[in-house]
């Protein structure tokens, strides 16, 4: 299973399996990296990625545009490269992609150097989302068992998210989770009429 | 505090006063008892659900009475805390982002999924 790490509106997100980068809703101003590249890559140029780009935002074209984008990159000093890259990068990033599980063992020196960065926000975790468990658990018990136990659901993905120090799809799942909740205390109350009216036929 | 925290903090704090009202001068199972809901699951098959007795339990708990209480639903009495408990967590998540990191742990919630289940098959299996 290949894993990706997203750039994105000065956050940087993963690692991501394509799944979650589709959730991300990233538009062509991220960057994207995984084991293998040298460098970070613009998310349009991996093309299985490009096809979950949804938002279309002007190239940077120039210089001054590009010095404001790369302050978000993790490896400034590579940054100059980075206008550079495209060209060179776009056959090798095609390959890699296919050979990421035989090589392995390329992952090790690069990987401790992502995770110290997700440990560092995890620390200043002070953005973290609200799980609304509890809401969840009153749910379950009061309202709507099946609708219940999927919002706690959510609230695992949530904390899972805040756990990787990766607030921006935290506070999704974590809005999910308040829908389905609104949703379900809606439906008890909406029921309610029909549910007299049966018991009243029954 | 910003205004829409303010509406909502009112807000609950309303339906929870009215709610209280409601339950400590209504029994759910006195005269007044097809006023309250009733649920979908013991109507349509016959089998209680996690939650059944929830009404007279909480009844019974506003007025003092907690050996009634836990009769018609332990799950809610043992619940309760839980729940106020993540309440307040949420609120004050960002003071200490670890303990909420800790508490929020998944093998805890799947833990609460599994409680809850097993005690709706239990309570049917044992008629409780």
């Amino acid at each position: 299973m290949p894993q990706y790490w997203i750039n994105f509106e000065g956050r940087q997100h993963g690692p991501l399996s394509l799944d979650e980068v589709k959730e991300l809703k990233p538009d062509s101003s991220a960057y994207a990296w995984f084991t293998g590249l040298d460098n970070w890559v613009r998310i349009t140029q991996v093309p299985e990625l490009s096809e979950l780009v949804v938002g279309e935002v002007e190239e940077p074209q120039s210089a001054g545009e590009l010095t404001m984008a790369i302050p978000e990159l993790p490896t400034d000093d590579q940054a100059p490269e980075i206008p550079q890259a495209p060209p060179a990068l776009r056959p090798t990033a095609i390959e890699p992609i296919d050979r990421v599980n035989p090589a392995l063992p390329q992952e090790a020196p690069e990987l401790p150097k992502l995770k110290k960065r997700s440990d560092a926000t995890e620390v200043d975790a002070s953005a973290t989302a609200p799980s609304n468990l509890g809401w969840a658990i009153a749910a379950t018990i009061l309202c709507c068992l099946p609708l219940g136990v999927v919002a706690i659901f959510f609230a695992i993905k949530t904390m899972r998210y805040n756990r990787n120090g990766d607030t921006a799809l935290a506070l999704k799942w974590s809005d999910r989770t308040a829908w389905l909740i609104i949703a379900s205390i809606i439906f008890g109350i909406i029921s309610q009429p029909f549910r007299s009216l049966i018991t009243l036929l029954m | 505090m910003t205004r829409k925290r303010i509406i909502y903090i009112i807000g609950i704090t309303i339906i929870v006063a009215a709610m209280v009202v409601i339950y400590y001068s209504y029994d759910p199972a006195g005269e007044a008892s097809s006023f309250f809901p009733r649920c979908p699951m013991l109507q349509l098959t016959g089998y209680r659900c996690p939650g059944c007795g929830s009404q007279r339990a909480i009844h019974s708990l506003l007025t003092g009475d907690v050996s009634a209480a836990w009769h018609y639903n332990p799950l809610v009495i043992v619940v309760i805390p839980i729940i106020i408990f993540y309440f307040v967590a949420d609120r004050l998540r960002t003071r200490s982002p670890r303990f909420y990191l800790a508490i929020g742990h998944p093998a805890i919630f799947i833990t609460y999924i599994v409680a809850i289940v097993a005690w709706w098959i239990l309570r049917n299996v044992y008629d409780v």
